[in-house]
């Protein structure tokens, strides 16, 4: 799989993005490098936080929890172990998004050394998002999966998790989001808020890096800086999941309060009556109740109307 | 002769809520022998699963002390790891698993070297007789037998002490019929010491040497079948258990429910 992947780095990224380099170098220089670099990062960023979150929330169990808890190990060690069983695929993931930078930037004659660095930093990157995701997917499955209110907040949240990725996207595809940040009076602010995340400070490197390729010493010191602060991140959120893990390991009780129905209002009031009253009023408010307080059914509600209102004002 | 004590508890307490006010276990105080197969029986949520949550040391106590095999719960907890296998009661299982690699996994996760879990793995599943589809997914399994795989995992590091919460609850009839066939076999054959809980009478009944019955977080009796039944004034262990758990508003129900019947 190591020389599969290998073998996409070296041979088919850099021939497929060959195909497209001539546009994509003229943009690169243009005013818009910094901005679209940084979203593409903060997109990329934010998925790969999102992913093991959303993937835990469609179905929260918390049954190999107590294997676990059982058998003589540190939540830490649990943590990492669940982190690395899924890195091969992670792995996947990152090779492809990296190879296909590094073949964009190959035109533009950086040296080895800014190579690695950008491999580097792309790896650094995206697996302090997977681990952030993980550790947070940890936690919620544990906060969520003891109740079965949790179970269904947890399956109504994966549905619309994705949402704002969702809009980022509509926002760049037809929302002009790209030119708008192309504009430099109008990306001021968006430049600003993306330069305080970590996805940023290696993208401004892959920036500088594309102003003077091939002359690392130019950009020697903010590179080292930006790139230094990358690594101090990945080993804080690092030691931070291992600390949160003995609460994300845990089968401590947090609820003992059940949901609990209300009486009838108005409304299923209104449903039994349209449903003719009696058992065939009764046998529609019973499927009502049933179907609008599972919390999922309703997110697929609010992410179809999110979805409509996205196309109808980005498309 | 002496009986050694494995498994003792000094008032161990698990209380939730503001002040305590859910008792899940309440001062309890208990003994289990080296060998024996005690059954901790209680009507759902007296505290069963809580009681051996706190034994496993999956969960921590808020009041008093318990050492399982001479260690401490509390202080100790890889040491009473070491030497617990744990059936819970709703575990978890990796259905994309195969029986085999799901055993492997736990017997990873215990530090049984591979050579000896190879070998321990196929006398497990040569055992519960799923030798020949030891390479089937989990997903294909009947619930018989995943708890049949549970129960290897529990056994996978040849712990001395066995917890199986509710090892029978969730089978049909011929299931339950081969886990217990099972545990009486690991009781007499492998001198294991059992703790099981349940709220089946006839399960505790027929495989344990003492049962305790535990109610609301406190345990109300401790002894023999025929201990209990003789300090409850009762016929049966069922009576003994209604006697003890509150089945008199039950009684009392059945009453109600047969004089609506005479009046009709």
């Amino acid at each position: 799989m190591i020389g599969l992947l290998a073998f996409y780095v070296l041979f088919i990224a850099p021939a497929v993005v060959g195909l497209f380099v001539n546009d994509f170098l003229a943009f690169i220089i243009s005013v818009a490098a910094v901005p679209m670099v940084q979203i593409i990062l903060f997109m990329f960023f934010f998925y790969m936080v999102i992913f093991p979150i959303s993937d835990t929330l469609r179905e929260v169990q918390t049954g190999p929890l107590e294997i676990f808890l059982a058998a003589p190990l540190r939540p830490s060690d649990v943590l990492l172990g669940e982190f690395l069983g899924k890195l091969p695929f992670y792995a996947i993931v990152i090779t492809v998004i990296t190879g296909t930078f590094s073949a964009f930037l190959k035109p533009l004659g950086l040296d080895m050394v800014q190579n690695a660095v950008i491999i580097i930093i792309f790896v650094i990157t995206f697996f302090s998002a997977m681990w952030i995701g993980t550790v947070i997917a940890a936690i919620l499955r544990t906060r969520l999966g003891k109740t079965a209110r949790g179970k269904d907040i947890g399956r109504a949240l994966a549905v619309i998790i994705v949402l704002p990725m969702i809009a980022v996207m509509y926002a760049i595809i037809g929302g002009g989001l790209l030119k708008a940040l192309v504009d430099p009076g109008t990306s001021g602010t968006v430049k600003a808020v993306l330069g305080l995340l970590p996805s940023s400070w290696g993208a401004e490197i892959f920036v500088s890096f594309a102003s003077h390729p091939g002359n690392i010493g130019a950009v020697a010191f903010d590179a080292l800086t930006r790139l230094g602060g990358l690594i101090v991140f990945f080993v804080a959120v690092l030691w931070l999941g291992v600390k949160a893990a003995n609460r994300a390991y845990s089968l401590e009780s947090v609820t003992f309060v059940a949901s609990r129905a209300k009486p009838d209002g108005f409304f299923y009031k209104t449903v039994r009556s349209l449903g003719g009253g009696g058992s065939s009023g009764t046998l529609l408010a019973s499927v009502f109740k049933d179907y609008g307080r599972r919390l999922e059914n309703l997110s697929w509600l609010v992410y179809t109307v999110g979805l409509v209102v996205m196309i109808s004002i980005f498309l | 002769m002496i009986m050694r004590v494995v498994i003792r508890t000094d008032r161990l307490s698990k209380y939730y809520g503001k002040g305590g006010a859910v008792k899940a276990v309440d001062e309890l105080n208990l003994e289990v022998y080296e060998g024996e197969t005690f059954g901790l029986l209680g009507p759902n949520g007296a505290g069963k699963t809580t009681t051996v949550r706190l034994l496993n040391c999956i969960i921590k106590p808020t009041g008093g002390t318990a050492t399982v095999n001479g260690y401490d719960i509390v202080k100790n907890e890889n040491g009473v790891k070491r030497f617990t296998g744990l059936l819970a009661e709703s575990p978890g299982l990796y259905e994309k698993l195969s029986a085999k690699e799901f055993l492997e996994f736990i017997g990873a996760l215990y530090d049984v070297p591979s050579d000896v879990l190879r070998e321990r793995i196929d006398d497990l599943l040569k055992l519960f007789a799923l030798y020949d589809r030891r390479d089937d997914l989990l997903e294909g399994y009947s619930r018989g037998m995943k708890q049949k795989v549970l129960i290897a995992a529990a056994l996978v590091h040849d712990p001395p002490i066995l917890f199986l919460d509710e090892p029978t609850s969730s089978l049909d009839p011929r299931a339950a019929l081969m886990v217990k066939d099972l545990i009486k076999k690991l009781a007499d054959t492998a001198g294991k010491t059992i703790f099981i809980c349940s709220h089946i009478l006839p399960v505790v009944e027929e495989l344990c040497d003492r049962i305790g019955i535990i109610n609301q977080g406190r345990l109300v009796a401790v002894g023999t079948v025929k201990e209990i039944i003789a300090e409850t004034k009762t016929r049966t262990l069922e009576e003994a258990f209604m006697a003890m758990t509150g089945g008199v508003e039950e009684k009392e129900l059945l009453a109600w429910r047969e004089h609506r019947a005479a009046n009709a």
